[in-house]
């Protein structure tokens, strides 16, 4: 006998300012900003908290203190929240094999096939609450959006009050789509909600009165189908693929600034210290790519990418960083103040799939490259490095973001408990 | 903020269930009572694992860390308001 699908979407509220006021209960009830590191000025999330005086992820934090003066900014917490993030993920896996991380902080869960251990998925919800506080702690806890699919459980989750459990149902479901902002839908960002305002579409139920036509014309053919999918209620493509899938198409890591750099030698060094860490992500994850790419961005709207499509695949840091900087960057030498660098290899695939080259120079390469791997794989990333990182203080280490996009790469050592 | 101090200390605790509590610690020639441990934090550099437990202790919020290779403990960090 078939069952109905039941999916659960956890979300954790406010993430990075809930776990440092669990660990220091002082700043619990407080509205805190929380800052990429110390001295940056970009709020990048908000405690509930700050959340009643208005302040959202991305407002600056000179305009957060005009909104709450008692604003209290403090650098996130990444260490704690990977950590945080990998309990979270144990746990979920030892409730239910069907996990899905969506991003550090998300989680679905399908079910279904758990419909005959637990008398409804509210009771099951409910667990899954009391276990993030005995294992996170007390302060800790989550939205649950409970659904048919993982869009509806998603938006039931965004618009349930925090720490609550919200279902929608096929009864409920028409309401709650025209009551909710697209802001709260997932795969429907900005530039896209502000395209749907010009037709006078704010909410997602309001597609359904738009017609095929100009919907396509204002958004574009893939949006139009995949917005026609979020009126009805239905999943879009973004939620239905396989999110956490072996074949990565590119690694990339970007960062940005805390001052335009000019200096040629500067820009070298943090083109160099990306690129090791991106080869070395790849590297872990036993994969090569055959498209490396630059980008920079001025501090005055200045842009300017590259990239380079080799015949090969590429392994080693010495190439991917001769094309990177001298091929790319030294070729075009863009002359602007660059505030945001990022570099990316592409086109990857698994070492397996790949024939090793046999020429002399290639196969020494990829002994000293064994040999770094060893040596990182015991001391730690950049324990050793070029002489161009010399300053251990100024190297920019790997960072988790809240999107998880690596996760590949973050969860490669944990086992799941099926 | 949590300001960095990186001093080494002497930890005093308990196993049970082969889970590991910090009861109290040595820093300084003063002895800090581990009145409550609000996270714990697992890490790993290469092979360098540590776990980061903060602990409140006469009013404030410490980092105590211990790395689990060199079996070492150190004071990484106190959080100033």
């Amino acid at each position: 006998m078939s069952r109905a699908p039941i999916w659960l979407h956890i979300d954790i509220n406010s993430y990075f300012a809930t776990m440092l006021q669990q660990e220091v209960p002082s700043l619990r009830g407080k509205p805190l900003g929380i800052l990429k590191e110390a001295g940056r000025s970009c709020i990048i999330a908000a405690s509930n908290e700050a959340k009643l005086f208005g302040i959202k992820t991305g407002c600056s934090l000179s305009e957060a203190r005009q909104k709450c003066p008692q604003l209290i900014s403090l650098p996130a917490p990444f260490e704690q929240c990977l950590s945080a993030t990998k309990q979270l993920r144990r746990l979920f896996y030892q409730l239910s094999p069907d996990t899905e991380i969506f991003s550090l902080d998300e989680a679905f869960i399908y079910f279904t096939p758990l419909s005959q251990q637990y008398d409804s998925p509210q009771v099951f919800a409910q667990h899954i609450q009391q276990q993030i506080k005995q294992q996170l702690g007390e302060w800790v806890q989550c939205n649950i959006g409970i659904s048919h699919n993982r869009l509806l459980a998603k938006i039931a989750s965004e618009t349930a009050p925090k720490g609550s459990i919200f279902e929608i149902t096929e009864e409920n479901m028409a309401a709650v789509l025209a009551l909710v902002p697209f802001g709260n839908v997932c795969g429907v960002g900005f530039r896209l909600e502000k395209k749907l305002k010009q037709l006078g579409v704010t909410v997602p139920y309001q597609i359904n009165l738009i017609d095929d036509e100009t919907l396509e014309v204002q958004c574009g053919l893939y949006w139009a189908r995949e917005l026609r999918k979020i009126g009805k209620g239905e999943e879009p493509e973004l939620l239905a693929r396989p999110r956490f899938k072996p074949g990565m198409k590119s690694i990339s890591r970007s960062i940005t600034g805390y001052q335009p750099l000019t200096n040629k030698q500067q820009i070298k060094r943090v083109l160099y210290n990306l690129s090791v860490e991106v080869l070395y992500k790849s590297r872990q994850l036993s994969l090569a790519g055959r498209q490396p790419s630059v980008a920079l961005y001025g501090s005055n709207g200045e842009f300017w990418s590259s990239h380079k499509t080799v015949s090969h695949h590429i392994r080693h840091l010495q190439e991917f960083f001769e094309i990177i900087y001298h091929q790319l960057y030294r070729s075009d030498l863009p002359e602007f103040a660059v505030i945001k660098f990022a570099v990316c290899l592409s086109l990857l695939e698994p070492w397996q799939q790949l024939t090793d080259s046999l020429l002399p120079s290639w196969q020494q390469r990829e002994k000293v490259a064994a040999a770094v791997d060893k040596l990182t794989e015991k001391y730690g990333l950049f324990a050793v490095r070029s002489g161009l990182l010399h300053k251990k203080k100024e190297i920019i280490m790997p960072e988790v973001t809240g999107f998880l996009g690596d996760q590949a790469f973050q969860f490669r050592h944990e086992e799941l408990v099926q | 903020m949590f300001t960095k101090i990186n001093e080494k200390i002497a930890v005093v605790g308990t196993y049970n269930h082969a889970a590991f509590k910090p009861r109290k610690f040595l820093w300084r020639d003063r002895v800090f009572p581990v009145e409550d441990i609000t996270f714990v934090t697992e890490t790993a550099d290469g092979g360098i694992r540590q776990r980061i437990y903060s602990i409140q202790s006469k009013g404030s919020v410490y980092r105590i860390l211990f790395n689990r290779d060199t079996e070492e403990w150190q004071v990484s960090e106190v959080f100033v308001e």
